[in-house]
């Protein structure tokens, strides 16, 4: 065990970008907070969720309907428009403060019962810019893990230790699979704090209420959240993983090329021959099925909209449905079918050195 | 003493050609043997066979196992560098040192930082901030701290200055050789092995030529420096290889009758170069 967990440590030595990208991430974000400028920068607010805060009257939210209404009137030309939008000239000033506001100011001015759902999504939206970013380290690590070392030919030193090819297969398996997601449930964790303590910080100077940020049961659910998003990932995406692995151990040159062309060329001749999609919903299936179970079938960006109802209840059904689907259980019985070929490919690759 | 290596019949086919034919050889323990022959002989087919870094036809034993289904076992007590660059470039000395110890049973971590203090390299540099020299003084370290039972080195000294070079072979031969471990190396550069071998493998496009100890060559062959005048009456006991000097015609001779190449002018024990291009033009016409 001591000896896998030095095979371990090798692969983070090696793609230190595992860490070092989500470490430059958390920067960022901290950064962010330090300027007051959190991550998403800035966020548009409803005028009407505002109302009530920004001291706007109900003859003001008539005008601002008529206002909203005449912008985007296409049978009237712009100087048209210009002249109907004058007499809202004092409105609009006075509304200015309510653009690009910091998410502090904008927990200030919407509604209480408002508040949580916005929290939530600024939790899920750095959460998933985690995920993004590790996903992403995890594809290229996978296509990197058995081709380096032969690329460079250091695969000649690694084969004079004793240590088998299982061993060595499996432990790049279990970082690809296990350790990058693990990485980024802590980083995406750090990265809610991080924004939290951002958060509250600007919106105790500047005296507004933020006590929200910590509410138990909104910081409860995004852990969960990064719980259950990391449980899927690891699961959902093994066979992933291991295909990519499969593709970096007998790769003659570009892995990235072997493992891609493929199933393209499949795909393209599928729709050649029958005019189908079934291929290319299935690729789309497997990759971003996390995503896709989380937030629905729109998966839309989260964090952008402060409507976030869909997306929340989106989360529960979806991956329930996720992990018991039998194509997360055939998921894993490929991977493991794969597994053992590359290691098999590993092992006996004649390489013409 | 026990073979440590037996090899029979041992064939590699690339294609349509054969790296290796029908080659059979056995290595005893306690050997420094010099595996010897021009590019795109074999050469590194066969160590590779050894090493069970490929497959093959024939029968290979290495330390009593078939080395390509018990790779890793064999590696327990097989060490090797295969040539001067394939040290990760990524990885830190300090790191390659650590990884060594955890995964090696027969490191000893402290032979390696004896050898690694007598050398300017940094324990925090990385592999690729050191100069070639370095990167050979770090491998050789890690290479002979391993109390392995046989040492194959590929062409370890390729790229390097003849001044590390010959410190190369010296602390092979000084600090690591103990009379029962066992070295195979191939090299281009023969003449600055030839003192430490005890002995030859000759191979030349897939076969061996030669198979010898270094005892057995200084009693068979022999080198005769003859004048021009005499050269024919040399002529007559068929010469190996001819080759024309300053003042001296330069024969090579295979179980000749030492008492008559004596009267003709100066014997010697031949260089393994000379012998080599002798044998392999012989080979070859």
């Amino acid at each position: 065990m001591n000896r896998f967990s030095w095979l371990i440590r090798r692969e983070f030595w090696e793609h230190r970008a595992i860490w070092v990208a989500p470490a430059i991430v958390l920067a960022i974000l901290l950064l962010g907070a330090v300027t007051g400028n959190v991550f998403i920068g800035n966020v548009n607010v409803d005028h009407e969720d505002a109302a009530e805060r920004s001291g706007l009257t109900e003859q003001d939210i008539a005008d601002l309907r008529e206002l909203k209404r005449i912008a985007s009137d296409e049978s009237l030309s712009e100087a048209e428009k210009a002249e109907k939008l004058k007499k809202f000239e004092d409105l609009e000033t006075r509304l200015d403060h309510l653009e690009h506001l910091s998410p502090d100011e904008v927990l200030a001015v919407i509604p209480a019962e408002k508040r949580a759902k916005l929290v939530t999504v600024v939790y899920v939206a750095v959460t998933a810019v985690m995920f993004m970013v590790l996903g992403t380290i995890g594809f290229f690590y996978a296509l990197d893990s058995l081709y380096a070392d032969r690329r460079d030919r250091s695969v000649l030193f690694w084969k004079s230790l004793p240590l088998s090819d299982t061993e060595t297969v499996a432990s790049k398996f279990a970082v690809g699979v296990v350790a990058i997601p693990l990485v980024a449930a802590v980083a995406a964790i750090l990265a809610q704090l991080v924004v939290a303590v951002g958060i509250t910080v600007k919106g105790a100077i500047a005296g507004n209420d933020v006590g929200v940020m910590w509410d138990g049961s909104v910081l409860g659910a995004s852990m969960l959240l990064t719980g259950v998003v990391t449980a899927a990932s690891i699961l959902w995406y093994a066979p992933l993983v291991a295909y990519l692995m499969l593709a970096s151990a007998w790769a003659p040159k570009s892995p990235f090329l072997w493992a891609i062309l493929p199933p393209m060329a499949l795909v393209l001749l599928e729709k050649i021959a029958f005019g189908t999609n079934t291929l290319w919903q299935f690729i789309t299936y497997r990759v971003f099925g996390v995503v896709k179970a989380l937030f629905g079938d729109e998966s839309q960006v989260p964090g952008v909209v402060i409507r976030s109802d869909e997306l929340m209840q989106g989360t529960g059904s979806g991956i329930v449905e996720l992990f018991t689907s039998p194509s997360m259980l055939l998921g894993l019985v490929v991977a493991a079918a794969l597994v053992a070929v590359t290691v098999w490919v590993r092992r006996y690759r004649d390489e013409t050195i | 003493m026990a073979n440590l290596i037996e090899a029979a019949g041992l064939t590699k086919t690339f294609g349509s050609t054969r790296a290796l034919d029908g080659v059979s050889f056995a290595i005893g323990e306690g050997r420094i043997v010099g595996l010897i022959g021009p590019n795109g002989a074999g050469k590194t087919t066969a160590l590779k066979a050894i090493l069970g870094l490929s497959r093959f036809e024939g029968s290979l034993n290495v330390l009593g196992k078939d080395p390509y289904r018990h790779r890793h076992q064999i590696m327990q007590e097989v060490c090797f560098i295969a040539d001067v660059a394939v040290l990760p470039r990524w990885i830190r000395v300090s790191q390659v040192v650590d990884f060594v110890a955890a995964t090696h049973p027969r490191f000893r971590p402290e032979v390696c930082e004896q050898f690694l203090s007598r050398t300017d390299i940094k324990r925090s540099s990385r592999v690729k901030e050191l100069s070639k020299g370095m990167v050979t003084q770090l491998h050789l370290a890690i290479v002979m701290a391993i109390d392995a039972r046989l040492l194959v080195l590929d062409e370890p000294t390729l790229g390097l200055d003849i001044l590390m070079r010959k410190q190369f072979y010296e602390t092979l031969l000084n600090e690591y050789f103990d009379g029962e471990r066992t070295i195979l190396v191939t090299t281009h550069q023969v003449e600055e092995v030839e003192h430490i071998l005890t002995d030859l493998l000759f191979i030349d496009r897939g076969r061996i030529v030669l198979d010898a100890s270094m005892e057995d060559l200084a009693a068979r062959y022999v080198q005769l420096a003859v004048r021009p005048d005499r050269a024919d009456e040399a002529r007559r006991l068929n010469p190996l290889s001819v080759r024309q000097g300053l003042g001296r015609v330069h024969m090579l001779f295979a179980d000749a009758p030492r008492e008559e190449l004596d009267k003709l002018g100066d014997t010697g024990v031949p260089s393994v170069a000379d012998l080599f291009v002798a044998l392999m033009q012989g080979a070859r016409s």
